[in-house]
């Protein structure tokens, strides 16, 4: 069942993210802001689980890259199937952005974690 | 040390017509095109092509670029260890009073070294942007064709270049890079970073592929060498305060064996101006 304000929440919190400046960068990929929305978007907890899925959908690679961030540490094994799904996708485009391979990287992390639980 | 030219290779080695990468190679034979034939499966014609006239090319040759792919200015972390194989080889050293039994060059159960360029031009002709192609032109490094620190005056970093060697007639396939980044001082404007101190995969996180050009680039000289580069940087604005440092370990896996090589970078930014910038 569709939580509206739920929704709106965390199409709120990704909108801000993704807006959020990357000030490091490793291996020519940039890395993911560690901000207070970030801890929010994680503390609503499994309940935003599907709306994180359908979020991969999204066409902004940024706000992917923190859907796939996020959805590692809601620490849910659910997860992982739509996660590699999303990882195939992206590795299948032609000429990638440094945000496209941000999305490969966190899913990379994000797969490893709720799989073996590290990163 | 001992350097060694691919083109007195080519002119020691070719008695007999041999295909070209043959020559290149410099060890002739069967071994070369079954390598050529590897190389080709895991990089595609195209890339192998490159990589040949990386190694081969005359104007390149005239300008000493393909000569200095051999290992002289790569600093060294740890030596190829010394081996107990029944076909180990006795070499002097250049002094002629010490000798050290080797590893027999055509073993391939692990690389023959693994080196970083911090300063000076990068090995086997490349630069970053062979290596980024996606990042060319978006202010990610400066000075591309060389190693050391940059200051674009909104972005501070270094390019680093790494590399390992393995014994040419081995395949190239067997060997893979990774990398681990430790931040072992993040502090952003007073916040400090959740991964300070964490040891992080720095290969997986990055999402690029670590077993194919443009991440993985090799080239022919004085052995085979695997390489990667990496321009590790941070953005800072006008009020900027950092205290950033990075340690990095960065290795090439053989079937058996590893060789790795430690490096690190240190920034300091007061009040959005750069006061140091460090890579070793």
């Amino acid at each position: 069942m569709t939580d509206p304000i739920l929704q709106q929440e965390v199409d709120r919190l990704l909108t801000a993210l993704a807006a959020q400046e990357s000030f490091i960068s490793e291996l020519g990929t940039p890395h993911l802001a560690e901000t207070e929305e970030l801890d929010l978007l994680v503390a609503l907890g499994l309940e935003v689980l599907p709306y994180l899925i359908e979020e991969m959908k999204s066409e902004s690679p940024r706000r992917v890259a923190y859907v796939a961030l996020v959805l590692g540490r809601l620490g849910d094994s659910r997860a992982i199937d739509p996660l590699r799904e999303l990882k195939l996708r992206y590795q299948a485009m032609d000429a990638k952005s440094e945000w496209e391979y941000a999305v490969i990287g966190q899913c990379n992390t994000a797969i490893e974690l709720l799989a073996h639980g590290r990163t | 040390m001992r350097t060694k030219s691919i083109r007195r290779d080519v002119g020691d080695r070719a008695a007999t017509p041999v295909p070209r990468a043959a020559h290149i190679r410099g060890s002739g034979g069967e071994g070369v095109g079954a390598q050529l034939l590897e190389l080709q499966r895991t990089y595609g014609n195209h890339q192998v092509q490159n990589l040949l006239k990386r190694s081969a090319a005359p104007d390149r040759n005239q300008s000493g670029r393909i000569d200095a792919s051999i290992p002289v200015s790569g600093e060294e972390e740890q030596a190829p260890d010394i081996g107990s194989s029944p076909m180990a080889s006795l070499e002097r050293d250049a002094g002629g009073e010490r000798a050290a039994i080797r590893r027999n060059p055509g073993g391939c159960d692990e690389p023959l070294s693994m080196k970083k360029v911090v300063a000076g031009a990068l090995e086997g002709g490349l630069t970053m942007k062979d290596y980024y192609p996606d990042l060319d032109g978006k202010g990610y490094w400066q000075h591309g064709g060389t190693a050391g620190a940059f200051d674009t005056g909104a972005r501070a970093g270094a390019n680093v270049q790494l590399y390992g060697t393995i014994p040419s007639p081995c395949k190239p396939s067997l060997f893979s890079l990774a990398q681990t980044v430790t931040y072992t001082r993040a502090i952003r404007d007073g916040t400090h970073h959740p991964k300070e101190g964490v040891l992080q995969d720095d290969i997986a996180k990055s999402g690029r592929d670590a077993s194919r050009p443009p991440f993985r680039l090799d080239w022919l000289g004085g052995g085979y060498n695997i390489s990667m580069a990496d321009p590790p940087s941070f953005i800072y604005g006008p009020k900027t305060n950092a205290e950033w440092d990075r340690s990095f370990v960065t290795s090439l896996k053989g079937p058996t064996g590893t060789k790795s090589v430690a490096w690190s970078t240190s920034i300091r930014i007061v009040g959005g101006a750069v006061t140091r910038n460090d890579v070793a």
